[in-house]
Order: structure tokens, then C-alpha cells, then sequence
């Protein structure tokens, strides 16, 4: 591996085509799915032995939950409840995705444009229905806010709509950008310690701090995210 | 009735403390340069994304009705617009966190 680009190429595992597609199984498929396949894992073994007063293992998930509770009771509001599950699977799988890429040898999933950005869509799609079904015809609302005459209008609507659309735009495009940074810094790094010989502990050095750094950024980058499409539903459900 | 006095006392002492050194960070405290920086990355993005979807729709648009550069111009202003607002909205985001 020479570029520190070629740690993002998607490579087919499984060819697979239909009537033109490719349909193959990637290596970021692979990861997806090691993805989930942990958090399951994970969730399964630390809440196997479910007690009142939660053990250490039990205690991770359970303050995992209520963080993300109390951040989409705050962000989105009571109403914004019973939506709790889906905000709470999109943190987990953006968190696991982004610590799972960190391990040696693992794809990096998040730091794909296709990968966020249909999850982004995804998102935008069930805050139109969240908004539609909770709202009904008041949803055109968020194309033009209250307190604006009619006259204005044809400005406003496309302006709202633009920024309606730009909004997955925006949240791939951070996720991305900084998982892609961190990797090839990584990947840089780690080519000066083989380079460098035995010199090469000083780029180590740093090299470890900086995945510790990575680490961190991995869970702050999830928490935005998730702040962010609490925020967007918070929008849906209520108008600006 | 010992313990009560103790609690009294160490109440006096934090009241003390938080009055000598304040209750927090103080609101002056400057920022880390960083989070600066990833404030400003943040605000690129959101105004540019609102400027490369408009002009992503206007493409479009001008594709289905052979009308180049029309809706082209048309969208790229209104993407400007729509990215101002974007920015608007995250600031005003951002600050209610912070307070």
C-alpha cells in the first residue's frame, strides 16, 4: 500500500450484477456489517444479565441510553420520544462505524460519500414523514415560516426548499471530511515510522497520539451527527 | 447533629470558594484555537453545501428544459441565499448550546 488514498478503494468481495447494476459485495459492505454484527454483539453480552442496580458492563449501555434520551428529549422535545429509537441507531451505527475503521486492516465505511450521504438522505426522507404524519398539510409551513407576508413567497420557498435539501449535504460532508483526514494522516504517519527505521519512534510517538485523538473525534464526529438529526427532526416536528 | 454541622460547614466553604473563584469557566476564558477552526469549517460547509445543491438543482433543471444557464443563475442566487440562512440557523444553534 503505497498512496494513503488506497486505504478508501472499494473492492469488490463478491461479484454480483443484475440487469446492468453492480450489486457486488465490497469491502464497505463487509464493514457495514461487521459494524451492526458488533453492536449487537456488544449490546447482547453487556445486558445478558439484566439487575436493578446494573453491574460495570451493564452500566455502559444503560448511560449510552440515557445520554441519547436526554439528548433527543432536549433537542427535539417530548414529542420526539417515541423517534428516540432511531436516533439512538443512527448514533450507534455512526460511532461503531468510526471506531471500527480505526482497527488495522478495517474499511472505514464513514469516510465515504455514498455510504453517509444515502444514511443522510435516509435520514432527511424520515423527517419529511415524521413531519407529514405529525403535522399533515401545517409541514408547507417549513417552506414558509409564519410572520411572512405572501408577497414574498417566491423567494422564500425556493430558499427554504435549497435549505431543506442542503442539510444531508452538510452532514455527510463534515463526517466525511473528517474521517478522511484523520486516516490519511494516519496512513502518512505510519509510513514515516517504517521509513525512518529505528528514527522512526518519534513519528510512533505521535502517531499514538494522534489515534487517541482519532478516537475521540470518531465519538464527537457520531455526536454531531446525531445532535444535528436531532435538530432537523426537532425542525420537522415543530415549524422555525 | 454532628454530621448536619459538618454539612453546613462544608456548604459555607464551597459558597466561599465558588464566590472567590466564580461558579465556572469564566465567560472571557479564550477558546482553543481548534475549536475556532472547526467552528469555521463548519459554517464553509453549511453555507457551500446550500450553494452546491442549488446549483445542482439548477443543472438539472436546465438539462430537463435546454435552458442553459438560466436556471443555472437563477438557483446559484437563490443557493447563496439559502446558504446565508444555513449559516443563520447553525449560528443561532451553536450559541444556545453554548449559553
Amino acid at each position: 500500500m503505497s498512496s494513503p488514498l488506497e486505504q478508501f478503494e472499494i473492492k469488490p468481495l463478491l461479484a454480483l450484477h443484475f440487469k446492468g447494476y453492480d450489486l457486488s459485495f465490497s469491502n464497505s459492505a463487509l464493514a457495514m456489517c461487521i459494524t451492526v454484527a458488533a453492536i449487537v454483539l456488544i449490546f447482547s453480552f453487556c445486558l445478558k444479565k439484566r439487575t436493578i442496580i446494573p453491574t460495570l458492563s451493564q452500566s455502559v449501555p444503560e448511560s449510552l441510553y440515557e445520554f441519547i434520551y436526554n439528548l433527543v428529549k432536549t433537542n427535539v422535545g417530548k414529542n420526539g420520544i417515541k423517534y428516540f429509537s432511531f436516533i439512538f441507531c443512527l448514533f450507534l451505527y455512526v460511532a461503531f462505524g468510526n471506531l471500527i475503521g480505526l482497527f488495522p486492516y478495517s474499511f472505514t465505511f464513514t469516510s465515504h460519500v455514498a455510504a453517509v450521504g444515502a444514511l443522510s438522505v435516509l435520514a432527511l426522507c424520515f423527517n419529511i414523514c415524521v413531519g407529514i404524519y405529525n403535522r399533515k398539510w401545517g409541514y408547507l409551513r417549513t417552506f414558509l415560516p409564519k410572520g411572512i407576508p405572501v408577497v414574498l413567497a417566491p423567494l422564500v420557498v425556493p430558499i427554504e426548499t435549497i435549505s431543506l435539501l442542503s442539510k444531508p449535504f452538510s452532514l455527510t460532508v463534515r463526517l466525511v471530511a473528517n474521517m478522511t483526514v484523520g486516516h490519511i494522516m494516519l496512513k502518512i504517519l505510519g509510513g514515516f515510522v517504517v521509513a525512518l527505521g529505528v528514527a522512526g519512534i518519534v513519528p510512533l510517538f505521535f502517531q499514538a497520539l494522534i489515534i487517541i485523538f482519532e478516537i475521540f473525534i470518531a465519538l464527537l464526529q457520531a455526536f454531531i451527527y446525531t445532535v444535528l438529526s436531532c435538530i432537523y427532526l426537532g425542525d420537522a416536528l415543530r415549524s422555525h | 447533629m454532628k454530621k448536619n454541622a459538618d454539612a453546613e460547614n462544608l456548604s459555607v466553604k464551597i459558597n466561599a470558594f465558588k464566590k472567590k473563584h466564580g461558579n465556572g469557566l469564566s465567560a472571557q476564558e479564550p477558546q482553543s484555537p481548534q475549536s475556532g477552526a472547526a467552528k469555521g469549517f463548519q459554517f464553509c460547509i453549511e453555507f457551500i453545501s446550500g450553494v452546491l445543491v442549488a446549483l445542482a438543482i439548477g443543472f438539472f433543471l436546465d438539462k430537463v428544459f435546454s435552458s442553459f444557464p438560466i436556471c443555472l443563475a437563477v438557483c446559484a442566487v437563490f443557493g447563496s441565499a439559502a446558504g446565508v440562512l444555513n449559516v443563520y440557523r447553525y449560528a443561532k444553534t451553536s450559541e444556545k448550546e453554548n449559553a
